[in-house]
């Protein structure tokens, strides 16, 4: 079989600065890792020079992740002969007998690591691992606020802590283990992104709002990040949509959904590709088709107020008929609004299309352009 | 009505669970729509002729979910399809029950499609070869998620699906599946996978 630098017609250098670059992403990639580590060391160990002990300790993890014990044997046997009393090996040695499943000997590895030295984080993240997958999910997270207790600043720690919470649905004790991560980390959109999935997750119109919020925040630290305009979009959307809130709540969020969306349709256009850019219509449709659910009870809301006798009211059918899915820059659409058995006297009515709806579908519209506009008023 | 899968419906789904060994995986199942109407109750299985991988990792957040589903719903629409069923792999291989996550997925799923169905798949039988079918499919009966026997009947094609699904995987090609996470991270990455969706015609 041809080796890899022959396919691909890369030079050693090359794939000791891949390997390097996956080391500083912490990437998981381990079919990658294994197929060039394992041609780098046994072609050019000698090339390179000092980095093959690091080398040695990424291909070993990722030929454990990988089912390769040879390999993994291999490695481990070169850093031990060159390391002999170190404690970094023996988590090697650990995590190879935790590939093994043979875990009670890997617990008693990592224990003796523990005894010659009680502030290896390492050793003790282990055996948190060892018991997340042996499945002891309460187990683990005991043993892994206890860690923290000590171990404030192991943000790695809070993250792992606050997936297993998410896995228990324990979606309260996340987000604080998540607040902990933004707080260190007030830049990193990820963690605000997540934070804001969890909010919304746990549900409520205070979670909604934070959600929001955060996702916005997330937006702001990085503009490209799809999730949070999605998330912003779905959580303004059921703001709005909600029968407790207030007529300018409801506005406003209106309004945050309308931009996101104009935002998503946007990134759809200059980023998606071909194919996805044939979907992009139907994304548009079926964004309109929640828009227009948000819209009607926008319209129901206020109506409330006029209703003045028992048998009248206000029924507001707003009908979207149809995107037409013409050029990038038009957007038609073809409204019908019926007033229905209406107590109010015409010109209450007419006011309230002018000063409210009409407004509202501006501002709604993605290219703020209305073409058709069909009002019927049976009163 | 029982659920039999495609062959590309199958090996898409193993596809996803061998890219991410280490995490749970979840995704769709679909089939094509039909207009016939069921006179007694009784017709033929439903066919699923394709699978839409979704995440991931952390399969129990809320909102992307219901973006996947809203999105996928409107393609389904066009391409004259509709949600069907559920898959997923959990993380712990030992473990192939659905979970409280598959349940609330399959329960949104049913207020389409009153027969959905929940596929696990048991990844601690994932082999190259694949020798044996390595689902299990969950029914809703009287309220409760009850498992199927799976035989060869559960697939259109049992000996092809094994065929293209063993070549697919030894060629590695679960490395350019695409699923919805990989499509938030990237707009460009096309999640229906027409690449692989022509390797397995090219292999059928």
């Amino acid at each position: 079989m041809a080796s890899l630098s022959e396919m691909y017609d890369v030079g050693w250098e090359e794939m000791r600065d891949k390997l390097r670059k996956w080391r500083e992403d912490n990437c998981r990639n381990s079919e990658q890792i294994v197929d060039v580590g394992e041609e780098l060391i046994s072609e050019h160990a000698s090339k390179l020079g000092d980095d093959i002990w690091i080398i040695y300790e990424q291909v070993m993890i990722a030929a454990l992740d990988c089912s390769r014990d040879d390999l993994a044997l291999t490695c481990l046997q070169e850093l031990r002969k060159q390391f002999p009393d170190s404690h970094r090996v023996k988590r090697l040695t650990g995590m190879r007998l935790e590939a093994l499943e043979r875990y009670d000997e890997a617990n008693k590895h990592y224990d003796a690591i523990l005894q010659e030295d009680p502030t290896n984080t390492a050793a003790r993240k282990r055996k948190i691992s060892i018991l997340r997958a042996q499945g002891k999910s309460t187990e683990a997270i005991r043993e892994l606020n206890e860690y923290l207790e000590q171990f404030v600043g192991d943000q790695e720690a809070w993250h792992e802590l606050s997936e297993l919470y998410i896995n228990e649905h324990d979606y309260g004790k996340a987000a604080f283990c998540l607040e902990e991560l933004m707080m260190t980390n007030p830049h990193n959109h990820l963690y605000c992104e997540q934070y804001a999935e969890v909010k919304y997750t746990q549900g409520g119109m205070e979670n909604l709002e934070l959600a929001r919020k955060y996702f916005a925040q997330a937006l702001r630290l990085n503009n490209r990040n799809m999730r949070a305009l999605f998330g912003l979009y779905m959580s303004a959307s059921h703001i709005a949509a909600s029968p407790k809130v207030s007529a300018k709540v409801k506005k406003d969020n209106i309004k945050y959904a309308a931009w996101a969306a104009a935002q998503i349709n946007r990134a759809y256009k200059v980023r998606g590709s071909r194919s996805t850019r044939t979907m992009h219509s139907s994304y548009s449709a079926a964004l309109s088709a929640t828009e227009s659910r948000v819209f009607h009870m926008t319209l129901q809301s206020p109506t409330h107020q006029l209703k003045k006798k028992k048998n009248g009211f206000i029924c507001c059918i707003l009908t979207f008929i149809r995107y037409l899915r013409t050029s990038s820059h038009s957007v038609n659409l073809f409204i019908c609004i019926k007033l229905e058995r209406n107590s109010l006297p015409e010109s209450a009515s007419l006011a309230f299309i002018c000063k409210v709806v009409i407004p509202t579908l501006v501002a709604f519209t993605p290219s703020g352009h209305i073409y058709s506009f069909c009002i019927k008023l049976r009163l | 009505m029982p659920i039999q899968l495609t062959s590309q419906a199958y090996c898409k789904m193993l596809l996803h669970t061998a890219k991410y060994p280490h995490c749970a995986v979840n995704g769709l199942l679909v089939a094509e729509k039909t207009k016939e109407k069921k006179k007694d109750g009784h017709s033929g299985p439903v066919l699923c002729v394709d699978c839409v991988p979704l995440f991931h990792g952390t399969l129990a957040l809320a909102p992307m979910l219901e973006v996947a589903l809203t999105l996928i719903d409107t393609w389904c629409k066009e391409n004259n399809y509709i949600i069907v069923g559920y898959y997923q792999a959990n993380e712990q291989t030992k473990d192939s029950r659905p979970n409280q996550v598959a349940q609330k997925v399959a329960a949104r799923i049913s207020e389409n499609f009153s027969e959905a169905a929940i596929v696990m798949v048991d990844s601690s039988r994932l082999t190259m070869s694949c020798f044996e079918p390595i689902v299990f499919i969950h029914d809703h009966h009287e309220n409760k998620w009850k498992v199927r026997d799976v035989t060869t009947d559960a697939f259109e094609d049992w000996s092809e699906a094994q065929k293209i699904t063993s070549a697919l995987l030894v060629g590695r090609s679960y490395e350019n599946l695409i699923d919805f996470d990989n499509h938030l991270d990237d707009l460009r990455n096309d999640w229906t996978n027409p690449t692989i969706n022509k390797s397995v015609l090219d292999l059928c």
